[in-house]
């Protein structure tokens, strides 16, 4: 008899649970479903992402004498290493892209309601942890920009009522960016922050797998109405295929991007050396750092820059906490107010974003 | 400074008694850091006084005199173990009081310039600064009855005196123009020397490359006052010393010079070498500029058309076509640098060239346009081939990008045929519908 690798680990495994449940798991179909594909091709950019890193970190040297050369060594010395750090300076942004996307489309298709709101909370947490890691890492190559956006970023921290002082010196490790931030970062980058995303990750794919794809709250009422639910196709393969296709488009864009802008070196930080104009956080911070611009300095007698801060802080939470707050799509309708107010942040960010890059340009 | 002297004259009028202590004379064995110190009336009596005596008080801790554990007695004599002003000051104890300011150099060539005394301190340290102070026209002028002009004093400051090598020391390179300047750059103080050429010199220095280098560049061998004119034998240089001055930082420029039809013609018009083109304080930045076009430092002597003339034109030409290439492959090799190519074999390798510019520059003093000619001739090559390697880099940057495009259409490809594949699979599907 013919050695079977599947019968040998059924034996010892017993693995028909998990066959029973990819061979009858359904996901539904609707003029909303490419929706579903944002999530997936999220979770791929966040592999890349992992295994790009996990490569770099085999000749990174994360100090203030050697970050920037072991970066040139990277993309000068190492077989494709210019490629890995390219790859990896792009995948970072464009994961925070679609993780925005993906956050934003749960939240105008309702997915955050009952029974699902702890899937849209650990979606939140790891959106959170993906702007974390995006702003740990730029700092790392140690390059005049990646200097003084920390600067800028970490100035923005500091300006928070009461915590401010505490974090901005936490963050730096001392009052000014120095070696000493770019260790703290890199532990930040490659320890802690992994260490946190990854049960919340698990967490947030067990929840999907637990309780399905969420049929929009139109979708659903539409079919409520007929008195039907709407149709599904097999999870495997016909989903697996389609997500297949969103995966490689993911793969596809991140190349394009890296072969029109390749990711460049830069010039080593010299922090006794003024800062560049123009210098500027980076652009999924760009929309608060343009609000902060435009706070007048005083707003009846209180610092016009830390109401601002608290204002976003408050703005966050409130979009943590929606699920909760929406009471509306809980007992299975739709909230104008809600899906005004997603409407208005989206232009809010699009429209500030992209007034932060014509007045950089301008200048 | 002088106020503070001054005061310390005061305070021996007033307290003008007896005292004694013998005061560590020359000779006498250099005080241990670790022995417990004197009790140091000097200090306690003074401190007490207020105004100028109290002065000297103030600052003389940290004075490097004091840091190395001499007390006022060293200098001024006394006894400072005395509480009785009269014993404490008295003649009889050695005490010297306050010099008067032609007083002052020997005063402190006392231990100066001693030099069996001073290499307890330091076995390199110089001692003969009053002798050279004596040659100098301050100490000629002190010698003929001129209390105004400096002594050790308006330099080195008295009783706040530091190492030369402290940054807070008058003395320290990048304060000396701010020194020289107190008293040179003075109307009042100076209006009476008809015989100096005026009081710009301080300012004209500041804006020369001399100055930029000392303080922009943080290069505290850059010269400053006391490079050119010494510091304790401070003189003007003469006509026919200028470019022995020059000459001992650019000393190649100087031989180029000497063995030039200038070096004979200048010395013949009674011109100074280097300064009849370079000027003296307001020395800046050399380049082609001197040469040839408006700015041109030849045609202050040349005509348009004569024979130095078109030989300034030629040289400037040269020496510019070698500084483009160079700029041009920097400017490559820069934009490669940032792409993240490796381009420092080429870097290095232009720096051979700027070798060349650098030689090239100097050499045009020697007025031989083949000097020049042949340094350029070794510039130029290689500075094209880091330009090609610049490029080259360039190139393979190019290279790469296509390489990565036609991954991304590759795969584009592939999601295409995922999409018709999936829409094969629906097909019977959306038959039955």
């Amino acid at each position: 008899m013919a050695f079977s690798p599947r019968a040998w680990l059924d034996e010892r495994l017993d693995l028909s649970p998990v066959r029973e449940f990819v061979e009858h798991k359904s996901v539904p179909v609707h003029r909303h479903s490419y929706w579903y594909y944002l999530g997936g091709m999220t979770l791929f950019l966040f592999i890349v992402q992992a295994m790009t890193g996990i490569l770099l970190l085999l000749y990174y040297q994360p100090s203030e004498a050697n970050a920037f050369e072991s970066v040139r060594f990277i993309m000068t010395q190492v077989r494709f290493g210019w490629l890995i750090r390219s790859i990896h300076g792009w995948c970072g942004n464009l994961l925070i892209a679609l993780a925005f996307a993906h956050m934003f489309s749960t939240f105008f298709l309702k997915s955050y309601r009952k029974p699902r709101e702890l899937t849209w909370v650990s979606g939140m947490l790891l959106l959170f942890l993906m702007l974390g890691f995006g702003f740990s890492g730029y700092l790392l190559p140690w390059n005049t920009l990646s200097y003084f956006a920390t600067m800028v970023g970490t100035n923005i921290a500091g300006v928070v009522p009461g915590l401010g002082q505490f974090v901005l010196r936490f963050l730096r490790g001392g009052d000014s960016v120095t070696g000493a931030t770019l260790t703290r970062f890199f532990g930040f980058h490659v320890a802690i922050l992994p260490a946190i995303i990854g049960p919340v990750l698990l967490l947030h794919l067990l929840l999907i797998q637990k309780q399905g794809m969420s049929v929009p709250l139109s979708v659903e009422q539409e079919y409520r109405a007929k008195g039907t639910t709407p149709p599904s196709i097999r999870f495997f393969p016909d989903f697996l295929l389609r997500e297949l296709m969103g995966w490689y488009l993911a793969l596809a864009v991140l190349a394009g991007l890296a072969a029109l802008v390749p990711w460049e070196l830069g010039v080593k930080a010299d922090p006794f050396a003024p800062a560049p104009p123009g210098i500027q956080p980076e652009w999924y911070f760009l929309f608060m750092f343009q609000t902060l611009k435009y706070i007048p300095a005083k707003i009846f007698g209180f610092d016009g820059e830390v109401l601002g801060i608290l204002a976003f802080g408050v703005a966050g939470l409130l979009l943590l906490l929606v699920p909760f707050l929406d009471r509306a799509a809980a007992k299975g309708l739709r909230s104008k107010i809600v899906k005004r107010a997603g409407v208005i942040i989206v232009i809010y960010i699009l429209t500030m974003t992209t007034v932060a890059y014509v007045a950089n340009l301008a200048r | 400074m002088q106020r503070a002297v001054r005061g310390a004259g005061l305070m021996i009028c007033i307290l003008g008694a007896s005292l004694c202590a013998r005061a560590q004379e020359p000779g006498a064995a250099a005080p241990k850091a670790a022995e417990p110190e004197p009790k140091i009336t000097c200090i306690v009596c003074h401190s007490n006084l207020g105004g100028q005596l109290a002065m000297p008080t103030k600052p003389f801790p940290t004075d490097v005199h004091a840091e190395k554990g001499l007390t006022c007695a060293s200098c001024h004599g006394g006894d400072p173990t005395s509480m009785d002003p009269k014993v404490a000051m008295s003649p009889a104890k050695g005490f010297r009081g306050k010099p008067t300011r032609e007083q002052v150099p020997e005063f402190c060539g006392r231990c100066h310039s001693d030099t069996a005394y001073m290499h307890r301190y330091s076995p390199t340290v110089q001692t003969d600064q009053v002798r050279q102070y004596y040659t100098s026209r301050h100490g000629e002028l002190l010698r003929q009855g001129n209390p105004q002009v400096a002594t050790c004093i308006n330099c080195h400051s008295v009783h706040d005196i530091k190492l030369v090598s402290d940054p807070a020391s008058p003395v320290y390179p990048t304060n000396i123009p701010g020194t020289c300047g107190q008293c040179h750059s003075n109307q009042d103080y100076m209006g009476a020397y008809t015989d100096l050429p005026g009081l710009t010199q301080v300012a004209y220095y500041e804006k020369s490359v001399h100055y930029q280098a000392l303080t922009i560049q943080g290069n505290l061998s850059a010269p400053t006052c006391v490079t050119c004119h010494s510091s304790h034998g401070a003189t003007p240089p003469g006509v026919r010393s200028v470019a022995d001055v020059c000459g001992r930082c650019h000393a190649q420029n100087l031989q180029f010079f000497q063995k030039s039809a200038h070096a004979a013609a200048f010395a013949d018009m009674g011109v100074p070498g280097c300064v009849q083109c370079h000027g003296n304080h307001a020395i800046l930045s050399a380049n082609e500029a001197m040469l040839a076009g408006p700015a041109s430092v030849c045609m202050t002597c040349h005509v348009e058309g004569d024979a130095g003339a078109q030989r300034s034109e030629e040289m400037a030409g040269q020496i510019r076509k070698l500084d483009a290439a160079i700029q041009q492959a920097r400017a490559t090799l820069e934009d490669a640098d940032r792409a993240g190519m490796d381009v420092s074999v080429a870097t290095a390798e232009l720096t051979t060239a700027h070798s060349h510019l650098v030689m090239s520059r100097t050499a045009i003093h020697s007025l031989d346009t083949a000097q020049v000619e042949a340094e350029i001739s070794q510039g130029i090559p290689v500075a094209e081939q880091a330009l090609q390697e610049g490029r080259d880099k360039l190139a393979e940057v190019q290279s790469r990008r296509k390489g990565v495009a036609l991954f991304s259409l590759l795969v584009l490809a592939i999601v295409f045929s995922l999409y018709l594949y999936i829409r094969l699979e629906d097909k019977p599907k959306r038959q039955s519908q």
